[in-house]
């Protein structure tokens, strides 16, 4: 890095800069995904829970909430993506749920690394930018 | 000389904007690239989560508001051809990129070669300075071929061996 001009230096700083961006965006996005599994995990188990026949609050939407009987807890549809939707059992279900947790666990710990990584990069290229702008300076 | 001046000028304002639009077209396709990279791994995932599920289960494909049955199979050779699809689409799009940069590359020379080929300029129009020196900024970009003439552009109008650089690309003797 240290041959490299001002210039080249600055584009190399910029990219590496968006490069983390999009690294904490994606790191942002697992981190909710995860949540929301987390979430969908615990519903899961809420529900295998209850008996057959038990009355319920269904939500329509946020605010719009209609009476209704718990049919059967043993099967549920889970959203694989793409628009795609399979029944399964409900220990499916749960494995599903942990399967997808873990997945999204590995996921972090690799994009954190990376993420690190390219951060160190950044600072850096920061750091030799600032150094070739100082000793620019004086000469001019 | 005033005549040539202006020709050169509009020579590489036509130059710069090409370069420009070229860059533009890049990045667009750097961002549809992107999108289909998204959706490759979506579709993954779900040909995996396919794979482990029963040849009797029931799978529905979620078409408008309404979920739709539909076969294991079917659902499976559905994702698979996407999969294909989006692959292929990638590959063209790398070739498309790969083609563009090389253009980009072959632009940005053309215009260096027909800035340094500039004879005795003693005068410089003002209107030339943020043309070229906007050429010059893809230079700085890309750290194209221009490495002597980018060298001299931090410290402007520093004379050396005759030649001054005054603007960016701009090169005057004296």
């Amino acid at each position: 890095m240290e041959k490299m001009s001002v210039e080249q230096l600055k584009a190399v700083k910029e990219q590496i800069d968006q490069e983390v961006v999009f690294l904490q965006d994606s790191l942002n996005n697992v981190r909710s995904a995860s949540t929301r599994l987390k979430i969908a995990s615990n519903a899961l188990h809420d529900l295998s829970l209850r008996p057959q026949g038990k009355q319920m609050l269904v939500p329509l939407t946020a605010s719009l909430y209609v009476p209704g009987t718990l049919d059967s807890a043993d099967k549920v549809v889970v959203d694989i993506g793409t628009g795609y939707f399979v029944e399964k059992t409900m220990a499916e279900g749960k494995e599903y749920c942990e399967r997808k947790m873990n997945l999204m666990k590995s996921n972090y710990d690799q994009l954190i690394e990376v993420a690190s990584k390219k951060k160190n990069i950044a600072d850096e290229a920061g750091a030799f930018l600032q150094a070739k702008l100082r000793q620019a300076a004086p000469t001019t | 000389m005033a005549g040539a001046l202006r020709e050169l000028q509009r020579e590489l304002e036509n130059k710069a904007n090409d370069v420009n639009k070229l860059q533009k077209d890049i990045s667009k396709n750097h961002e549809v690239r992107k999108k289909y990279t998204i959706q490759l791994g979506e579709n993954e995932i779900v040909l995996k989560e396919l794979d482990l599920v029963k040849e009797d289960a029931n799978v529905y494909k979620l078409i408008g508001p309404v979920l739709v049955k539909q076969d294991v199979m079917e659902a499976n050779a559905n994702v698979r051809k996407r999969i294909e699809y989006i692959t292929a689409e990638l590959k063209r799009l790398e070739g498309a990129l790969q083609d563009m940069e090389g253009q980009h590359n072959s632009k940005k020379e053309s215009i260096g070669v027909s800035v340094s080929s500039v004879p005795n300029v003693y005068e410089v129009s003002p209107l030339w300075v943020p043309k070229l020196f906007r050429a010059h900024m893809h230079y700085k970009l890309f750290g194209g071929s221009l490495k002597a003439t980018t060298k001299d552009s931090s410290s402007p109008s520093r004379k050396g061996k005759g030649i001054t650089c005054l603007y960016g690309l701009m090169y005057c003797s004296y």
